[in-house]
């Protein structure tokens, strides 16, 4: 009898396999199924309502304020390496920016593991 | 046109043309890919179409990170996978039950290198139908629809590594099968 494992792996998978014709009729039953795709005003406001829209205006946000931010991390810079506290204003501008800040990296740490 | 064209159009315009030209494109594949893990033609059409619905859908989530025919394989396999999960056992393509791999091959003189053909492949589909699940999927992947080790990893959410395993031992478990049962 002819041997039978005589070819190369794929070539005997690909033999063993008829793979389906193209069919026209099966793009056309596709098309019928589809169902209604969501208007551009739903998709916005989808988006006004997701993380990603926060996520913009806390970067909006970070640029206007960026001197404030950079003057309010100078200042904490300080009162840490002369061991004091900074006044109220300050710490809590860094504490609003860093929660902000962590916000941004948990929003792009979900949707990347998505 | 090209491919990127289409998906923008899709996503931009709801273009059904566009995608009508996404499904022509990938359909054989597709149907493909299910065909070969459910044996059965009707079945394997149905995923494939709503696998291109899931397309349709959740084009918007395609962030381009790895190649189209990729991400809707990775579709596919997951439609499969859950599949799977919810109810059908593996078929084969010739009959769910299907003769014992030990079982004897008589054939007619004449008929004998014709039929040969046939058997084979029907013993080769047999052979793949009783692989484990990750191993056959990495299979026909891997040689039926030519899928890089990369990609396979992508569709199928595992390492690089462990897809080359799985080929791997897919291969020498599918060597087995076919040596140990099948007359020569």
């Amino acid at each position: 009898m002819k041997e039978y494992f005589d070819k190369e792996l794929g070539t005997l998978l690909r033999e063993s396999y008829p793979q389906p014709e193209h069919d026209a009729a099966f793009t056309r039953r596709v098309l019928r199924s589809l169902p209604a795709r969501k208007s551009l005003l739903i998709r916005v406001l989808e988006f006004v309502a997701s993380p990603w829209f926060l996520w913009l205006v806390i970067v909006a946000l970070c640029i206007v304020f960026r001197s404030r931010i950079m003057e309010s991390a100078a200042i904490c810079v300080r009162s840490i390496s002369s061991a004091t506290l900074p006044d109220s204003d300050t710490l809590s501008m860094m504490i609003v920016s860093f929660t902000l800040f962590a916000f941004m990296l948990v929003t792009l740490w979900r949707e990347a593991e998505e | 046109m090209e491919e990127k064209l289409l998906i923008a159009k899709v996503l931009l315009l709801n273009d059904e043309k566009a995608f009508a030209q996404l499904v022509e494109r990938y359909q054989r594949p597709v149907r493909g890919f299910f065909l070969t893990q459910t044996g059965d033609p009707a079945l394997s059409d149905d995923l494939a179409q709503e696998t291109f619905i899931r397309v349709w859908e959740r084009l918007g989530s395609f962030r381009q990170l790895s190649g189209f025919s990729t991400w809707l394989y990775r579709i596919a396999y997951n439609l499969w996978y859950d599949e799977v999960r919810s109810r059908r056992p593996m078929l084969s393509l010739d009959d769910a039950e299907g003769p014992p791999l030990e079982a004897e091959i008589s054939l007619q003189a004449g008929q004998r290198d014709e039929n040969c053909e046939r058997e084979r492949a029907r013993w080769v589909r047999q052979a793949v139908a009783r692989m484990d699940e990750p191993e056959r999927t990495c299979i026909v992947l891997f040689y039926l629809q030519e899928q890089s080790t990369r990609a396979i990893a992508r569709i199928m959410d595992m390492p690089e590594g462990t897809v080359r395993s799985h080929l791997s031992r897919g291969r020498a478990k599918l060597k087995a099968i076919l040596e140990n049962n099948v007359p020569r």
